[in-house]
């Protein structure tokens, strides 16, 4: 009993400074979020996260609002934080370790951040730049070259990387995944368009031969 | 705005002159500069009838670069000059010198269905003018696609409503400027089909008229263009 007790009074400045760290922690992620709250509302955040190309964000957010979503989430971390500090007070070994493999994994989450968004936003621009170039060259199929959705799958694969997520198992379904995508792409536009191709050219080739030169319409 | 054309020297280094103040990198066409530069400097500026001109063909694969080399310089320099034109109120005729030719019989026909096969495939794909055009218009243009090429005719107010909202695009960079310019070759085909079958056995004078006609659009248009560029949060939609 006695000693039962005098363990649980050892814990005690353990769990005081747990307490003391939340509640800094807590003020600490009100004043920051309130802060960006201000901030982000002045630059009107949430319509500019749509024209950036994130129109899916405002879908997943709190409230459809991507601000309040960000202002939480800096919350809620400042707390973890806080309460990792918090539970490192114990002097706990095991503790310690937890929190020094939790902060080493930090980097990598951040990264996979990263990726993620870079690739969102390489993935927008190259699909709009081959819509917009296959529409212009009149091919019916411009949907169809989902040029988004490949650059989606590889920043999620390196994203998943990143996090040391599945490790082998997902090298290999990216493989498959992306191969397949590819060599069902290479098919679609090599077999299907075989003939098309031998008619365009038949007709600019008749078009150019008898094509008389004097055209009413010029474009400037 | 033709390719053959001649200016003072003074005009010359004030059209010129001015491009030093486009970005690094910009591609400006040479011809694209200098009726603003004209205009805006209060030089004089006349037209002159040269006679019947033999048009090169149409050159398919590169004709949005040739849109996006001619429209770039104009939306930049709508935007220089924009305490300039916002002034203005009405138009002046521009005096002229020589007679308009009639076009000769064998003038071949222009490739309409291809125009229009363009614009109708652009329609089909608006997820990049849906970034740039208000909802109504790409309606009009839905509905549009869908007519048959007999009845095919673009209004003169949606072409101008649709010119100024790129321009706006242009200037408020709602996205990349390179995908702005070159998304309006489907459009400005749509819009030159239109005007070819309607102007398929039209003399000069009728030309003329319409071409008049279109200007007087362009003019009806511009307070709306004004009040938006303005006060862009308040009107775009």
């Amino acid at each position: 009993m006695n000693k039962m007790l005098s363990e649980m009074a050892s814990l005690l400045p353990g769990v005081v400074a747990l307490v003391a760290a939340l509640l800094v922690s807590a003020v600490v992620a009100w004043l920051l979020a309130a802060i960006l709250r201000r901030s982000l509302t002045r630059v009107d955040f949430d319509r500019r996260v749509s024209q950036w190309g994130f129109p899916a964000l405002a879908e997943w957010s709190p409230a459809k609002s991507p601000t309040l979503l960000a202002t939480r989430t800096i919350a809620w971390t400042v707390m973890l934080i806080g309460f990792l500090i918090g539970i490192s007070a114990f002097d706990a070994a095991l503790t310690s370790q937890f929190v020094i493999r939790l902060f080493a994994y930090l980097p990598n989450v951040l990264a996979a951040v990263v990726v993620l968004a870079a690739g969102s936003i390489v993935a927008r621009f190259l699909a709009r730049s081959v819509l917009i170039g296959a529409v212009n060259m009149n091919l019916q199929y411009a949907r169809v070259l989902s040029v988004k959705w490949l650059v989606t799958v590889l920043a999620v694969a390196m994203a998943l990387e990143h996090l040391s997520v599945g490790g082998g198992i997902i090298r290999l379904a990216f493989g498959i995944l992306f191969g397949g995508i590819v060599l069902a792409l290479a098919l679609a536009v090599g077999l299907g368009s075989k003939e098309l191709v031998s008619r365009s050219l038949d007709r600019e080739a008749s078009k150019t031969s008898s094509q008389n030169t004097q055209e009413p319409v010029g474009h400037m | 705005m033709g390719p053959d054309f001649g200016l003072s020297g003074k005009l010359l280094h004030r059209a010129f002159g001015q491009n030093l103040g486009f970005p690094r990198g910009t591609e400006s066409h040479p011809v694209a500069c200098i009726a603003p530069a004209a205009v805006s400097g209060g030089f004089r500026v006349c037209e002159s009838h040269l006679g019947a001109r033999t048009q090169p063909p149409t050159d398919w694969m590169n004709l949005s670069s040739l849109l996006a080399r001619i429209l770039g310089p104009v939306f930049l320099e709508m935007e220089r000059q924009a305490a300039f034109w916002q002034r203005i109120r009405g138009s002046n005729t521009v005096p002229g010198f020589g007679f308009p030719e009639a076009a000769s019989e064998d003038g071949g026909t222009a490739d309409v269905h291809r125009m229009i096969e363009s614009f109708q495939l652009g329609a089909q794909n608006q997820d990049v003018w849906g970034l740039i055009l208000p909802p109504m218009t790409l309606l009009e243009l839905r509905t549009l696609s869908r007519l048959p090429p007999d009845q095919f005719r673009m209004p003169d107010d949606l072409w101008v409503r649709i010119v100024y909202d790129f321009a706006l695009g242009h200037r408020l960079r709602t996205i990349s400027r390179d995908h702005l310019l070159r998304s309006v070759t489907p459009l400005y085909l749509g819009w030159m089909a239109s005007y070819a079958l309607e102007m398929e056995s039209a003399g000069p004078a009728d030309i003329a008229a319409r071409t008049e006609r279109l200007a007087r659009a362009y003019e009806a248009g511009k307070p709306d263009l004004v009040s938006r560029w303005r006060w862009p949060d308040r009107f775009n939609p």
